[in-house]
C-alpha cells in the first residue's frame, strides 16, 4: 500500500498536532457544507456532520497500522456524506433501516475500503467507551496508566500495589471485565 | 485469553522483555494466530486510549475552526442560534448538544430582529421550494465532489477550473472545463462521470446518457456510478426505462442503495 501524500496529515493527527486541521477545514468544509445545505440540511447540520467526520478520522488516525491511500478530502467527504444520508434516512422513515449502521461496502474503490475501516473503528471505540465507563475506578486508572506507557513498577507504586507483576495480573482481570462489558454493549 | 499470555502481551507492549524472551514471544506470535489476534485486540484498546486522551484538545481546536469556517453562509450572518430557532429546533438541540465544546454557537443579539426577518423569509422560501417534496429528481441528484487536481500536472488548469465549478454547482462552466480536461485525459473515468453529470444538470440529456451507458457497460470502478446515473437520467426525463435500470443496482450498494429503493417506490 502506497501512502497518499495526505498521509502526512494522518500522522500529524496521530501525533496530536491539530494545527493541520486549519488546512483540512479550509480545503473541505465548504464542499461538505455546500452538499449538505443543498440536501435538506442547515449550516448547523453541516458543522455538526463535519465535526463528527473529523472525530471519526481522528479515531482511525490513532490506529498505527492505518495508511491513507486516497486524498483526505475524498475520504472525509464520504464519511460526512454517509453520516448525513444516515441522518436523512432516520428523519424520513420512508426507507426501511435494515441495520443499525450503513450496509457493507463494495470493494471496488479504495475510498470505500478506507471508509469501511473508519466506520468500524468508530463503532468499536463507541462500544469501548460505553463499556469502559462501567469499570471500577481502579480498573479505569490502571488501564489508563498502562496505556500511557508508564513502567509497571511506577504504576504499582502509584496504585499502592505490591509489584509490577501485580499490575499485570490486575490488568488481566480488568481487561477481561472490559471485554465482557464490550461484548454485551 | 489466559492470564499468562495476557501478562506476556502486557509486557511486550510495555517493552518490558529481555531480548531472548522477546524473540521467543515474537516466534509464538508468528505461529499462534490466537495469540496474534489477542495482541491486535490489545492494540485496538491502545488506539481507543490515544483517541480519548487527545479528544479535549481536538474539540478545542474544532471549536476555534468552526468560527472561521462555518460563518460565511447566510445562516452564519444570522447567528446559529437564531437560525436553529427559526427552524423550530433551537432549544431542543442546544440542550442535547450543550456538553460538546465544539458545537457551541453564539447569537449576535444586535442583529436579532433583522435576522429574524431574513430567516423567516428564508424559511418561507424553503417551505415553498423544498427539493424533497416538489422535485423528485433534485431529491436523488446528490453528486459527490470532484477531485481532479490530485491527479498530477496534466491539464492542471482545466482540472482546477472544472473541479471548482463542479463543486460549486456551476455545471455549465464545469461542462466547458471538463471538455478541455478530457481532451488531454480521455480515460479519466472520474472526469467522464462528472462530465456526464454536468451534461445532465444542464439538460444535455442524450449526451449524459451516452456517457453513463459507457460507464455502466464497462468494468471500471465507475460501473455502479454509470448504472445509477443512467437510471437517474431516465428518471429525470420520466422515461419508463428508469425502473429497469434501477433494478440492476443492488439495494445493498453503499453509495446508491438507499436512493435506489426510494426511486423504485416512486417509479412503481
Amino acid at each position: 500500500m502506497t501512502p497518499h501524500a495526505d498521509h502526512s496529515l494522518i500522522l500529524a493527527l496521530r501525533e496530536g498536532d491539530f494545527s493541520i486541521l486549519n488546512r483540512v477545514y479550509a480545503d473541505n468544509a465548504a464542499t461538505t457544507t455546500s452538499w449538505i445545505t443543498k440536501n435538506s440540511g442547515s449550516l448547523a447540520d453541516a458543522q455538526d456532520v463535519f465535526q463528527e467526520g473529523i472525530i471519526a478520522l481522528h479515531q482511525k488516525a490513532n490506529d498505527p497500522d492505518f495508511v491513507l491511500t486516497c486524498p483526505i478530502g475524498a475520504l472525509l467527504f464520504r464519511i460526512c456524506q454517509n453520516k448525513w444520508l444516515y441522518a436523512l434516512r432516520k428523519k424520513k422513515r420512508s426507507v426501511e433501516v435494515r441495520d443499525a449502521l450503513p450496509t457493507a461496502y463494495s470493494n471496488e474503490g479504495n475510498v470505500h475500503d478506507l471508509l469501511e475501516a473508519v466506520e468500524e473503528e468508530g463503532i468499536r471505540q463507541r462500544k469501548m467507551k460505553i463499556a469502559f465507563a462501567e469499570l471500577s475506578e481502579l480498573c479505569q486508572r490502571l488501564l489508563q496508566l498502562l496505556a500511557k506507557g508508564l513502567p509497571a513498577a511506577k504504576i504499582a507504586a502509584e496504585l499502592d500495589m505490591a509489584e509490577a507483576n501485580t499490575v499485570y495480573r490486575r490488568r488481566h482481570a480488568c481487561g477481561d471485565r472490559w471485554r465482557k462489558l464490550y461484548e454485551r454493549s | 485469553m489466559n492470564e499468562e499470555n495476557d501478562i506476556l502481551i502486557s509486557r511486550y507492549l510495555a517493552a518490558d522483555m529481555g531480548l531472548p524472551e522477546l524473540a521467543a514471544f515474537e516466534a509464538r506470535l508468528a505461529a499462534e494466530p490466537a495469540l496474534a489476534a489477542e495482541l491486535q485486540r490489545r492494540k485496538e484498546e491502545l488506539t481507543f486510549f490515544r483517541t480519548e486522551a487527545a479528544l479535549p484538545d481536538l474539540e478545542a481546536q474544532m471549536a476555534t475552526l468552526a468560527t472561521q469556517h462555518f460563518q460565511s453562509a447566510p445562516e452564519g450572518e444570522l447567528g446559529q442560534e437564531a437560525w436553529t430557532q427559526v427552524q423550530g429546533k433551537g432549544k431542543k438541540e442546544q440542550g442535547k448538544k450543550g456538553g460538546q465544546t465544539a458545537k457551541i454557537r453564539t447569537l449576535n443579539w444586535k442583529r436579532w430582529l433583522p435576522a429574524t426577518g431574513i430567516a423567516a423569509a428564508v424559511a418561507l422560501v424553503l417551505l415553498i421550494w423544498n427539493p424533497f417534496s416538489t422535485d423528485p429528481y433534485q431529491q436523488f441528484a446528490l453528486h459527490a465532489p470532484l477531485y481532479l487536481t490530485e491527479k498530477g500536472d496534466a491539464a492542471a488548469e482545466a482540472a482546477t477550473a472544472a473541479q471548482q465549478a463542479f463543486n460549486a454547482g456551476d455545471y455549465a462552466e464545469a461542462h466547458s472545463q471538463l471538455i478541455l480536461y478530457l481532451q488531454q485525459n480521455p480515460d479519466d473515468n472520474e472526469a467522464r462521470l462528472a462530465f456526464g453529470i454536468a451534461a445532465l444538470e444542464t439538460d444535455r440529456d442524450a449526451e449524459a446518457r451516452a456517457i453513463f451507458i459507457e460507464l455502466a457497460n464497462g468494468t471500471t470502478a465507475f460501473k455502479d456510478d454509470g448504472q445509477f446515473y443512467l437510471a437517474l437520467a431516465y428518471f429525470k426525463a420520466g422515461d419508463t426505462r428508469a425502473k429497469a435500470e434501477l433494478e440492476k443496482i443492488s439495494p445493498d450498494n453503499s453509495d446508491f442503495g438507499v436512493r435506489v429503493l426510494e426511486m423504485l417506490q416512486l417509479v412503481e
